[in-house]
Order: structure tokens, then sequence, then C-alpha cells
């Protein structure tokens, strides 16, 4: 497998000492060092506040990092400086889920312009092109053609979720970031949904970075697991290693209270 | 003895297309120091039973039940005035929305000391009886797992984090000590260590001063690690009801085995990445839902008969509403 994604010293500061009447706060981010492989499936968990978000942000470029670099593709992009032709050839290949899927989207235009603004701004499609993209895209996340000329307040929450998808695989990306993508669904639904992104992954060979409290999924999806506290990677290894045999404090915190939730499993 | 018995309880709304069945013919009771989950997904009315029976629904939406009462007396019966005793010294709610349901306007501290009933405070002089007040505000705090209680009691809801505010919530419901809890997702968007530690002191609660809790919720999870017994609706009907070690050993709706099966922690053997099997469709919007059986379009073992609403039936104290129950032969 290859390498798709590489991060190497990603740092970012957070001081609020400019604003005035209030205490500076303080909070840095990294330095994070991270590969990401072809199709492989990474989780990322911690306590609130630890950075995980954070961390997501600056994955996709949504926030400029302060330092670090990242490799997508073995083409360099620096995070710090942005430059227009760097940026043009990242965003087709890393996209993001936000976690509130339904409040991401404009509910003033229909589902089909949602979809047809990432190919608008990205590519040289002509109008016919582009919904002819997006009709084959909302098939397949499991949606119908007709779906095209809905509102966001028409769907339902699982389909909400899909359009999420949906728009976030438009462009054919290699990674897809998602914050909390599960948090907010019911227990139907979100299988649902995982069921479709394990579908996606096999189809396109999609990386997949998550963000999730929930380890039963993160059990049962992820190849490997990354944990953070206080805007640190404190461990990190392959799925079933971290459950068996954690090693960190805090893993051993986060894994002692999933396993003493779990009924009947014995704990080794 | 049931504290909370409640038969039939039917809600309609008036959307503006007719009258519809938000809530139809849902059973639940809540025996004496037990732990009753209520299951259900969005739109399943857990939240509209919570409100049926703290008596925070809108006037003009009809409520008929054949039995709402609390220690044997109706609720539906009686005055303003002894409903609300009710509610203020016996039956004590979280709500879901922490951050909105608070006062915006007032500190933390002020709401919670608020709460607490005269006959609590010790002292016989104002300075005194102030002193204890606060007293008992920051024990409170620290039963449910907030350290910084002078920082929080100090603050404003939209300055204190969520999670914070949750359990804020669910210490304001305890200050009155009350006899059922009836908790409103209280874990939901918690992480796995803040829940373990809610969901315990809801266990010990449990335990030492035999308070019943009502644990309205959709993590299969938490409940199964501490509910007795659980009731499972789906879209306004109740699906199943009974022991909860009955229920994850043999359910008998096809829904209840569709909401055990959607949860990958209670399968060891299940193979990582393989496909969760889930029922298809989604959750039916109140305008459009089915007749009979409102499970009807999205049930594997749907027949012709589901049409029809199905009646109870008991297996000892196991109750299931389903005319195909997974126990029978498939017809």
């Amino acid at each position: 497998m290859t390498d798709v994604m590489q991060v190497k010293g990603l740092t970012f500061r957070h001081s609020d000492t400019k604003r005035w009447l209030k205490r500076a706060e303080i909070f840095k981010l990294g330095p994070i060092d991270m590969t990401v492989k072809r199709g492989e499936t990474i989780a990322i968990i911690g306590e609130n506040r630890a950075g995980k978000s954070l961390l997501a942000k600056l994955l996709v470029g949504a926030l400029a990092a302060d330092d670090g670099e990242i490799l997508l593709n073995n083409e360099l992009y620096n995070a710090r400086v942005k430059t227009s032709a760097t940026e043009q050839s990242r965003t087709h290949d890393i996209r993001m889920i936000f976690q509130h899927s339904s409040e991401a989207m404009n509910p003033g235009i229909p589902v089909g312009r949602i979809l047809d603004e990432p190919l608008r701004l990205n590519t040289r499609l002509s109008e016919t092109e582009r919904k002819k993209v997006i009709e084959e895209t909302l098939k397949k996340v499991g949606l119908l053609r007709e779906h095209y000329y809905y509102y966001r307040h028409m769907l339902s929450d699982g389909q909400q979720q899909r359009v999420a998808l949906a728009r976030s695989i438009m462009l054919q990306p290699k990674v897809l970031v998602a914050d909390e993508p599960f948090a907010a669904l019911d227990p139907s639904i979100r299988s649902q949904t995982v069921n479709l992104i394990l579908k996606l992954q096999q189809e396109m060979g999609l990386a997949f970075i998550f963000i999730s409290h929930n380890l039963g999924i993160v059990r049962h999806i992820a190849d490997r697991i990354v944990v953070m506290e206080n805007g640190e990677i404190v461990e990190s290894g392959k799925t079933e290693t971290i459950f068996r045999w954690p090693q960190h404090e805090l893993t051993k915190k986060l894994i002692m209270a999933y396993q003493s939730l779990v009924p009947q499993q014995t704990l080794r | 003895m049931p504290m909370l018995d409640i038969k039939n309880l039917t809600l309609e709304i008036d959307t503006g297309q007719g009258m519809v069945k938000a809530l139809d013919k849902v059973n639940l009771t809540v025996n004496s120091g037990e732990i009753r989950a209520l299951v259900g997904e969005s739109g399943s009315g857990k939240s509209l039973i919570v409100s049926a029976i703290s008596g925070a629904l809108p006037g003009q939406w009809r409520l008929t039940a054949d039995r709402l009462s609390w220690k044997g007396e109706s609720l539906l019966s009686m005055t303003a005035e002894e409903r609300r005793e009710v509610m203020r010294r016996d039956i004590a709610v979280v709500f879901q929305n922490p951050v909105t349901a608070l006062d915006p306007s007032a500190t933390l501290g002020e709401q919670l000391e608020e709460g607490i009933p005269d006959e609590f405070v010790e002292g016989s002089w104002f300075w005194q009886r102030k002193q204890h007040r606060k007293k008992i505000a920051v024990s409170t705090v620290h039963k449910v797992g907030i350290k910084y209680h002078k920082h929080y009691l100090s603050a404003y809801p939209h300055q204190v984090p969520t999670d914070i505010c949750q359990k804020f919530m669910i210490a304001m419901a305890l200050v009155s000590q009350p006899k059922l809890l009836i908790a409103d997702d209280p874990t939901r968007g918690m992480e796995t260590t803040t829940k373990t530690q809610i969901l315990k002191l809801f266990t010990r609660l449990n335990q030492t001063k035999s308070l019943s809790i009502l644990f309205v919720s959709h993590d299969l999870l938490a409940i199964a690690s501490m509910s007795h017994t659980m009731t499972v609706l789906y879209a306004g009907q109740t699906v199943e009801s009974g022991k909860m070690k009955h229920l994850r050993k043999r359910p008998l709706h096809p829904y209840t085995k569709a909401l055990l099966d959607s949860a990958p922690s209670f399968r060891t053997n299940l193979p990582p990445k393989s496909t969760l099997p889930t029922l298809e469709g989604t959750i039916p919007p109140l305008q459009h839902m089915p007749i009979g059986c409102r499970l009807g379009p999205r049930c594997p073992r749907a027949q012709r008969d589901c049409v029809v609403t199905p009646v109870v039936r008991r297996i000892h104290d196991h109750t299931y509403n389903c005319h195909f129950p997974l126990h029978m032969e498939k017809l």
C-alpha cells in the first residue's frame, strides 16, 4: 500500500492575547506526524478539548497551520503558505464531512445546487456534464435522481447525511476527513451510514479519517487509532493492539470506560 | 407496585391535514427502585412521553389515556397545584437540550439554589440559611462530578461547555431528592469516560436511595450496562417491553432485533469491516405514518395482516406488539 498522505511536524498555536479585557488563552497543537495509506481508516479518539476537531480542520486546510508540512500524493503542500496553485490540487484530494451535516448545508438552495458548487468552482465541466456527475453520485450514495430538486428540510437525517457524503466525494477525493459523522444519527441510520462508507471505501479506495466517541464503531471500522490529549498524539497503533494492550494512561482510561459498558466481555 | 403507570396513552397533534396520532396507545410502567430504559430513535415520541408526564405539552394537543397515574393518583384529573407539587418534590426531569433548558439570564448557582426545597435548608437566620443553601449546592455539584464549583456556579449557561451543562441539569434534578428521575438523553454528546461516570452515579443513587429512573435514550450500550427493564418505542407505538436480560437474549419483535444488531459492541463475533445488518428505509415523518403496525414498510417479516394494529401480547412479563414475532415460524 502506498502512502496517500504524510503529515510532518504539523503545529498550530492559538493564543488569545490580542483581545483586550480577556486573559490569554494558550493552546498548542502538535507537532503531529502521521501517515495515511490508501484505503485506510483512521480513527481519532480522545477527550473533549483535546484538539481533535482542530486537527481535522488543519488536515483539510480549513485552518492554516503555523508550522509543518503535509504531503498529499507525494506533492508537497506547505500548510503555512497558501498559493492558489497548490490549493487547487489539494482541494480535489481531500474533503471533509462536518459534524452537523444538516446545519452545514444551505437551506435556501436545493440539493442539486449544493452538490453543484464544488464542481462548478473546481472543474471545467459544462452544465450538462456536471448534472450527469451529480446524478451518478446521488445514486452512488443511495439517493434518487429526483433528490436533485429537494431542499434540505425535505430530507430526513439519514438522507441529509447521505447528501453531505455525496458532496464530499463529488471531486473524487483520495482522503475523506469526518468530524463525528455518526454522533447525531439514530442507531439504524447510523449502521446504514457505516455500511455506505465501507462500500464507498471499497469502490473508490478512499482513505477515511474520522473522529468519534463511539468506540464500538471505531473498533468495527478503523484500521488504526490515534489517541489525542491536550493537542498531542499520545498513542497510535493498530485497532486491536490499542484495544487489547493500551499503553498510555488516557487510552487505558478510555478503553476501560468502554469495556465497563460492554456486557459479557472479559477484560484481558 | 408501579410508581408511574401509563396505559394506552394517545397524543393527537393537529398537523393542518387532520389529527395525527403522535403517540399511539403507549404503555409504560416504572416500578419503585427500578431503572427503566425507554429506547427509540428520534421521532419515536420519547420526548413527547416525557413532556406528557411532566405536563409540559401545549394545550391544543389532545392527550388521552386510560391511565396516567403517579402512585395510584391520576395525574390527569389532578388540579394544577397538586400536579405542580408532585413535579416539584417527587418527579425530577432532566431535559434534552441543557443549554436551552437553562435560564440564560441567571447564573447556574442561582438556578440551582432556587431548586432547593426550603425544608432541606437549616438555620434560623437568613445568613445561616444562605450559607447552608450554598453548601448544599456545592455538594450536589460535586456529586455529579463537576470539579471547579466556584467557577461554574457563578457562570452563565452560555459560558459553560455543553457536557458541564448536562451534568448541571442532573444536579438540578437531584437537589430536591426526587423519587423518580426522568432523564431525557442525559449522555448525549458525552465522551465515554464522562458517560460512565454519570451512569455510575445513576446506578449508585438507584442502589443507595432506591431512586427510580426512567432513562430515555438511544444509546444502547449505556442502557444495557445499567437498566433493569426496557421499553422499545417505534414511531409512537410501544414495540416491546420486558426485562433487559430477556430482551437482549431473545428479542421477539423484528425492530428490537434490528436495534440490538445495529450496535457493533454487542456482537463479539462480528468480523471487522463487515456490513452491519440494518433495516431498509428511514423513520416515517409524522405526516406520513403508515397505518397498522408502523414498522410495516420497513419490516422484513411484514405480511398483509400488518395493516391492522397489533394488540399487546404477553409472555410472562415480556410484552410485545407484533403479528409475526421472531419466535414464530415465518408463515
